[in-house]
């Protein structure tokens, strides 16, 4: 049996390729529609609902490097973002019910917010570089990650109900 | 494990990752826009990830677009034997022209290096923080790509140059539209001279440094690449004067569309001859 640190690094490395997959993908349907949704911070948010602020903090960090690796920004600001956005959304998720489909969505959709606005801050306030508005495409992004967050995280529940009988 | 480190883990975990990613940032600043040595070992690991998942995509696709989906195939059919037969007269009439000038070995010459003096290559990725700023593309070092190559699109508009990281299979491009990108550039009519960058917010770019009084440029004109900056060559197109106004500053703030269309870009050439031996 492979312990659980073990467990949890191998799911968050398929949680981060499929992420990265999905956003490679996204290429072919619409330059607006892949500004608008922010695959990495759903699958931070979604990590870190899942496994804890722990996980979701790292899976932020790495998740962040991953994005900046693959952009001409500054490299580890949107690493910083999602660590943040990881850990919080880890943390405040065990303190209060967010199960229900309806408080999933204004909790991933505050959590998304929370990580694109960090990364605005970031970027554009202390580094001084040009934030994807895509004509106002940018703006919906907290609310793309509040839909795809709620429908995975009910798939996922669903999953683990029939799996646990 | 101590008492305090038990009861907050979760803070310490959280502090560590971000004094660790400052560290990054720190290291990174003074490198400017050279990527860090982190930075590039990742994009080794995962381009050729990214260039595999768009292989099988493209294999998924053709296999629709070539056994399935054949309803718009003979249209396309019909238009491309136009095309072709257009392109075969415009390339007699050229061969025939550069022949009047040229003796046969010496054109032969010529045309062999046309073909060799660019790449064509695939677009497999964009930039995951922000779309209008880079690309990766599916050619590399073993194709001869290297930094500060010039790339056109395949209507022959400016898409952008190749950055580092440069790897043996993918390549990063830095797109007009990333508010780093400079291109020096001049109005076709007016003549008058520029740097175009990128806004990086909506993919459209800014003619800088022209000063206040300059009067000769109008909105509508179109922007050429002048060679100066030597990774551009001269005569690429590149985008439209769409609006021109002053403001307080010494120079004129001028907005340009650019020709790059990023619905488009799937398919890109990368000019690599050096600009002077370009035919």
């Amino acid at each position: 049996m492979k312990p659980s640190w073990l467990r949890d690094v191998i799911h968050g490395g398929l949680v981060l390729l499929a992420a990265f997959l999905v956003h490679a993908a996204l290429r072919w349907i619409s330059v607006p529609f892949q500004i608008a949704i922010d695959v990495y911070a759903v699958a931070v948010i979604i990590f870190a609902l899942v496994k804890g602020e722990i996980a979701g903090a790292v899976m932020g960090t790495a998740a962040g490097l991953v994005v900046d690796s693959f952009s001409l920004g500054v490299f580890g600001l949107a690493g910083i973002a999602a660590t943040v956005t990881g850990y919080l959304t880890g943390y405040i998720s065990r303190k209060i019910n967010v199960v229900s489909p309806g408080r999933m969505f204004v909790f991933s959709g505050l959590m998304g917010l929370l990580d694109f606005a960090l990364w605005v801050l970031l970027t554009s306030v202390f580094f001084g570089r040009g934030i994807p508005w895509g004509g106002g495409a940018a703006l919906a992004r907290p609310a793309a990650t509040a839909v795809a967050v709620t429908l995975l995280y009910a798939a996922y529940r669903k999953i683990k109900a029939r799996r646990h009988g | 494990m101590p008492r305090f480190l038990k009861d907050h883990r979760g803070s310490i975990v959280l502090a560590a990752l971000l004094v660790g990613q400052l560290t990054v940032l720190s290291i990174q600043v003074p490198l400017g826009d050279e990527p860090s040595y982190f930075e590039k070992a990742v994009f080794f690991v995962l381009a050729p990830v990214e260039h595999a998942f768009h292989g099988l995509f493209e294999a998924g696709g053709r296999l629709w677009s070539r056994y399935v989906y054949l309803r718009t195939v003979e249209g396309q059919n019909q238009q491309m034997r136009d095309e072709l037969f257009h392109l075969r007269q415009e390339n007699l009439l050229l061969r025939n022209e550069v022949g009047r000038l040229k003796d046969v070995r010496e054109l032969e010459r010529f045309l062999a290096g046309v073909h060799s003096s660019f790449v064509v290559a695939s677009v497999i990725g964009v930039d995951a923080a922000n779309v209008f700023r880079s690309i990766v593309i599916d050619r590399g070092s073993r194709d001869g790509l290297k930094a500060n190559m010039a790339v056109i699109d395949r209507a022959g508009f400016l898409v952008g140059r190749t950055v580092n990281p440069v790897s043996a299979g993918e390549a990063t491009i830095q797109l007009v539209t990333d508010d780093n990108c400079a291109v020096n550039v001049r109005s076709s009519v007016s003549r008058v001279l520029g740097q175009l960058a990128g806004d990086a917010k909506n993919g459209r770019c800014l003619l800088r440094y022209v000063l206040a009084t300059e009067e000769r440029l109008a909105e509508g004109e179109e922007l050429i690449t002048t060679g100066y900056d030597r990774i551009f060559p001269p005569g690429l197109r590149v985008g439209r004067v769409t609006s021109i106004s002053k403001d307080s500053s010494l120079f004129r703030r001028i907005e340009v569309r650019p020709y790059l269309d990023f619905r488009e870009i799937g398919r890109v050439a990368v000019l690599t001859a050096p600009q002077g031996e370009r035919p």
